[in-house]
């Protein structure tokens, strides 16, 4: 997918004017909360949990190489086929040559951001291949020829009534089918290509280093399916997927299920670590795990940055954050949305093509407090708007401004000064309103914006004069 | 195609590792969260409720008075026309006629072994299993790679009827892992967890329209798990 995390103003300035998606995310975001806040309410040892799993991601995380060493160890001793690629293209050449020397041209794929990553899709059926997307949510948005707006549920940004007209366009099922008759419609479709499919290609939630298994977490039957009926799994994975031990998955999938839907555990989960055996009937013939760089290592790499690299992909930070409740996954321009996105997009495409992401955050903190693996995402965007400024993302006046702030907020005289004289000013300013006195960006500024209008004298002189009273 | 950059990635990890060498694999037993049964619960009421709370049908035969009447109920109850039985030797060892059960209730029973193909079950309405663990936790129930059991039986029938031998229904998830890794008598002979396994809890589902809750999408739409009283199967 082409980055445009460049054009997050133009993008979310165009979503906040769309009055379907914001009741669309509003619903979504409600129902998320309630469903996260009920299973966490429901484990009182919640914060021991978040911890253990952070200690036993950054335990796999700190230890990388061995980590992948020891996964493609064990994968391969059960007759699984291990590949690293370093980037997308190279990747999508990877896979497009697996599947060639397979002999197979109908692929079924489950539901997997790194597949959006590299634009896999495109890549495929230009090279003459069908490609059908199995998880309900990513077939909506297939058929609609867009890219999934939240990292677990696609097509969050899509009312009912916009799926119904694209089923009948496309599948020419009633333009008024309710929710469960299209997906029905979509059960039928998907069934007939899924049981002909030669080729099924997936992500991966975790990958366990000890025991060589890939685990595949999900609600519908998509991805068992796509890993079952095909002779081939092609599992597309970020190496920074792996977990130590097998055991670490108790911990792990409670954090995971319960902060991404709610859900105690999800109805299916699978766990792969060979093709067929030889007593087996079904299952595929040849198991690949395709490992993908593309920017992880370089995160990595950087020790302020490195724990964006223990996220599970559970959308908690997506679900309650302001920001992305109000513009929507389009608007980030790239493929994962929301304060995780704007962490990691910018090491992924490069800070100079997504430096307005670290700004996307008001910096309220939910989205480090709802993150089941502990990720200080807060700090992190801090970090990464002081690396954009570095990399020359600042304009004048922005620098200007923050100049003239640092050497006020150093120097309590002329901070009173400023003050002093400055109040009666402000007051004016606030009263006639900020863009009749300033024009310009001020009016840009202000169109979303009321500013508070300050009292007729500061804290200061309050504190001198109650200071005394004490505590009361 | 030559993986020229396996070398160049592990050389780059590796010119700046963190973290200590042989400590990846170290134990570090997992402490059991309070939501997990613990000594004295009773693991079958437990495993009941959390399937029901996520539209799964659970019903502990060991406290019924007539098992085999309560699952034939539940069987006529479907209205389905054919089911697909695995070929799990266990099934001769339990005292529950399940094969007649289900010929009773008007399904026409094939047995069939790792040889079918997904293609073919898709044709039948109902699968049916033997659980190889159950988890009382979350109302999971796990299958592994077995000779006798397609991975598909439990995935392209309509719906899914599933037997838990007593001595398989487990705790919590900790009990699930650590079973496996020291060798418990539901995770031996020819149960093979070490290459595949999948874990169901409830019926299929999906909320990607609305985030309106929909039940079967591309598996089952009903999923019925029967635990066995102690007594019911030779183990």
């Amino acid at each position: 997918m082409r980055p445009r995390s460049d054009q997050f103003h133009e993008l979310s300035s165009r979503a906040l004017e769309d009055d379907s998606l914001r009741e669309a995310l509003k619903r979504a975001s409600s129902s998320f909360h309630a469903a996260k806040t009920d299973a966490v309410d429901s484990m009182p040892d919640w914060e021991e949990l978040r911890q253990r799993g952070h200690d036993r991601k950054n335990r796999a995380i700190e230890n990388l190489p061995e980590a992948l060493e020891t996964f493609e160890k064990n994968f391969r001793s059960r007759g699984g086929e291990v590949h690293y690629c370093e980037d997308g293209a190279s990747a999508r050449d990877r896979i497009l040559s697996i599947i060639r020397s397979s002999g197979g041209s109908s692929v079924t794929k489950s539901k997997s951001m790194v597949t959006e990553e590299i634009a896999l899709n495109d890549h495929l059926e230009a090279a003459g291949l069908s490609v059908l997307e199995g998880d309900l949510g990513e077939y909506i948005i297939q058929l609609a020829g867009e890219h999934p707006s939240h990292i677990i549920a696609p097509a969050i940004h899509k009312s009912r009534e916009e799926v119904a007209q694209l089923f009948h366009d496309h599948l020419g099922s009633d333009p008024d089918a309710d929710i469960p008759e299209l997906t029905r419609v979509a059960r039928k479709t998907l069934r007939e290509a899924f049981l002909e499919a030669d080729i099924g290609i997936s992500g991966a939630n975790f990958v366990i280093a000890e025991t060589g298994t890939i685990v595949l977490v999900e609600n519908e039957g998509n991805i068992r399916m796509s890993t079952t009926v095909p002779r081939v799994h092609i599992a597309v994975v970020g190496i920074e997927k792996v977990l130590p031990r097998r055991s670490d998955l108790a911990t792990l999938l409670r954090l995971l299920c319960r902060s991404a839907t709610g859900q105690r555990v999800t109805s299916y989960i699978s766990f792969i670590s060979a093709p067929r055996t030889g007593v087996e009937g079904d299952g595929p013939e040849k198991l690949h795990v395709v490992f993908l760089d593309a920017g992880r290592s370089r995160l990595w790499a950087d020790p302020t940055q490195r724990e964006a690299l223990n996220c599970i992909r559970c959308g908690a930070c997506l679900n309650f954050c302001p920001v992305y409740e109000s513009v929507g996954g389009h608007s980030y321009g790239w493929v994962y949305p929301g304060p995780i996105g704007s962490v990691i997009t910018p090491h992924y495409i490069g800070i100079e093509k997504a430096s307005q992401l670290p700004q996307a955050s008001s910096l309220c903190g939910r989205c480090g407090e709802v993150c089941p693996m502990k990720i200080p995402l807060p700090d992190m965007l801090l970090g990464l708007r002081a690396k954009a400024v570095e990399a020359g993302s600042a304009g004048f006046v922005e620098k200007l401004s923050m100049r003239s702030f640092s050497l006020l907020a150093r120097s309590p005289r002329l901070w009173r000064l400023l003050l002093a004289f400055g109040r009666p000013f402000y007051r004016l300013v606030v009263r006639a309103g900020l863009a009749a006195v300033l024009g310009g960006a001020a009016r840009r500024w202000s169109r979303s914006r009321s500013l508070p209008l300050p009292g007729r004298s500061g804290f200061r002189r309050w504190w001198r004069e109650n200071a005394e009273k004490g505590g009361e | 195609m030559p993986d020229d950059y396996r070398e160049r990635l592990f050389g780059f990890l590796r010119s700046r590792a963190v973290g200590q060498p042989g400590e990846l694999l170290v134990e570090d037993p997992a402490p059991r969260p309070s939501t997990a049964p613990g000594a004295g619960d009773d693991l079958a009421e437990r495993f009941c409720s959390e399937l029901s709370a996520v539209g799964g049908e659970a019903v502990n035969l060991g406290a019924v008075e007539d098992p085999a009447a309560e699952l034939g109920n539940w069987l006529k109850g479907l209205g389905l026309a054919s089911a697909a039985m695995d070929s799990d030797p266990a099934w001769e060892l339990l005292a529950l006629p399940v094969r007649e059960l289900l010929s009773s209730a008007g399904l026409a029973v094939d047995s069939v072994d790792s040889s079918v193909n997904p293609q073919e079950l898709a044709g039948y309405d109902l699968g049916v299993t033997l659980a190889d663990a159950a988890i009382a936790e979350t109302g999971t129930i796990a299958q592994c790679a077995r000779p006798f059991r397609p991975r598909a039986i439990s995935l392209v029938p309509r719906c899914h009827l599933v037997l838990v031998p007593s001595d398989r229904l487990l705790g919590g998830m900790e009990d699930f892992f650590e079973g496996i890794d020291e060798g418990a008598c539901w995770a031996t002979g020819d149960a093979d967890f070490d290459s595949y396994f999948t874990w169901i809890t409830g019926p299929s589902r999906t909320a990607d329209i609305e985030k309106t809750l929909t039940i079967g999408v591309h598996g089952p739409e009903r999923i019925g798990v029967f635990l066995l009283g102690e007594g019911a199967s030779d183990g």
